[in-house]
């Protein structure tokens, strides 16, 4: 038992570096992701809707959330590189292939919320002399934010827990420093439960900041 | 005066049917009629909500279609009938951040100015509060006091009414009133026939997408008139809820 203390004493600073890297990869993944999944779900909403290119942005959409993640973190590090005749690091590739596969369902909460908000919303704005950027913007986005913030919680927590399978193309992150500190010390079961007692740590963090911006923007109320 | 000329709108069916009218400044003009008439559409037609019409709305030789929505808000103003306040903003955000987003207005300007116009309005204990804390009655001033506090020649509401106590009722005649000392035309949609006579100084009767009558304060409804007709309605229908 104090042998197993000591180990895990011993890891920490690894532990927290390989949390820094996770969290790291989390943050690029989830700004990428926001920012990717926003412009499709404003593309694909009705109110914006392009003929040719929303379907277009649809299909791309439908292939995000199709193919498995770990399967894109394949197609991005291995195929795609070959394909360009470049080199792209773990980091770069982790973070397009998280970023995508994540946007996928942010453009569904973001085209949701977009279809769900009363058309009143957006003519109260056109009457007003918004005109379509500036009602976006100003009007229509901020509520459409505090909409989706609950499942956007949820896709970051899902994000979290995806960042483990990076370690499969050799980026340090938490569970690739676990699986090295594995094989080093021959010691699963204490390196295997502070692996997850880290994960804990950092959703309940996540958890705490998102309800924290729930709470300050929960007064959207039709 | 606004002039409406030769004003056509399809949808599925024939929804407004070449209607000719004109609205002068400085007096409140009623439209009435049944639901289904046309009311709303004409309005959100001067609005400019809808657009794709035939015809040509004007106001003061400028053809509203060809203007640019930050001008076309100076001269029209709308209240539409679910009052459509941004909920994630309060009273006072509500009216002074179209004057910023718009205007290009300080803060510290736009707010004041919203500060004054809901005062006017009897609405300075409520600044801080958010639509869904608002009473009907309240939601109705504080969508009129973003509305005004563009400017606009003219300030249409579609029925106004449908939410209000009496007493918000009276409040929102008031309001009409003062708005017409300035000088400022004001449009209204509405069924409810006490309300229209205690503040019309002109009604418009539509009927199937038509304006079919028109009617001067002055005159009396004739009881074989579609207006008239429409107001006995209206009494009995009282009479029977009573």
């Amino acid at each position: 038992m104090t042998s197993s203390f000591d180990l895990i004493a011993r890891s920490a600073p690894l532990f927290l570096k390989g949390a820094a890297m996770t969290v790291q990869v989390l943050l690029m993944a989830g700004s990428f992701s926001f920012v990717l999944g926003l412009f499709f779900g404003l593309i694909t909403c009705q109110r914006l809707y392009i003929r040719f290119l929303s379907p277009l942005f649809e299909g791309i959409c439908f292939i995000a959330r199709g193919v498995p993640f770990f399967v894109q973190l394949l197609i991005v590090y291995f195929v795609i590189p070959d394909f360009l005749g470049c080199n792209l690091g773990p980091l770069p590739a982790s973070v397009l292939a998280l970023g995508f596969s994540s946007s996928g369902y942010v453009a569904q909460f973001v085209r949701g919320a977009l279809n769900g908000l009363p058309i009143s919303q957006w003519e109260a704005a056109y009457a007003l002399g918004y005109n379509t950027r500036q009602a976006l913007w100003r009007i229509i986005l901020p509520q459409t934010f505090r909409l989706i913030l609950p499942t956007l919680n949820n896709e970051l927590e899902a994000l979290l827990k995806s960042t483990a399978l990076v370690s499969s193309i050799g980026l340090l992150e938490l569970t690739r420093v676990g699986m090295n500190l594995v094989s080093r010390e021959m010691e699963p079961i204490p390196i295997y439960l502070s692996l997850a007692f880290f994960y804990l740590c950092l959703s309940a963090a996540l958890n705490l900041v998102t309800k924290k911006l729930e709470r300050k923007f929960a007064y959207v109320k039709y | 005066m606004l002039s409406i000329k030769n004003l056509s709108l399809s949808k599925k069916q024939r929804i407004l049917n070449s209607i000719s009218l004109s609205f002068p400044m400085g007096r409140i003009t009623l439209l009435l009629g049944k639901s289904g008439s046309g009311k709303t559409t004409l309005l959100r037609c001067i609005a400019q909500i809808e657009k794709d019409y035939e015809g040509e709305i004007s106001l003061e030789q400028k053809t509203l279609r060809s203007l640019a929505s930050q001008e076309r808000s100076q001269l029209i103003g709308f209240v539409p009938q679910s009052f459509a306040l941004f909920p994630h903003m309060n009273a006072l955000e509500n009216c002074s951040r179209p004057l910023m987003h718009l205007l290009s207005q300080r803060r510290k300007d736009a707010e004041r100015a919203a500060r004054e116009m809901l005062a006017s309005l009897e609405m300075e204990s409520n600044t801080s509060a958010y639509p869904f804390e608002l009473s009907g009655g309240q939601k109705q001033r504080v969508a009129i006091a973003r509305a005004l506090l563009l400017n606009p020649r003219f300030l249409l509401l579609d029925e106004p009414t449908s939410a209000l106590d009496p007493e918000s009722t009276e409040r929102l005649i008031r309001i009409l009133f003062k708005l017409r000392q300035e000088g400022k035309g004001v449009v209204i949609s509405s069924q409810d026939m006490p309300f229209s006579k205690a503040v019309l100084d002109r009604a418009v009767f539509l009927e199937n997408g038509r304006a079919i009558e028109e009617y001067e304060s002055s005159e009396t409804f004739a009881p074989h008139s579609r207006i008239g007709q429409f107001a006995l309605w209206d009494k009995l229908k009282v009479r029977v809820q009573m």
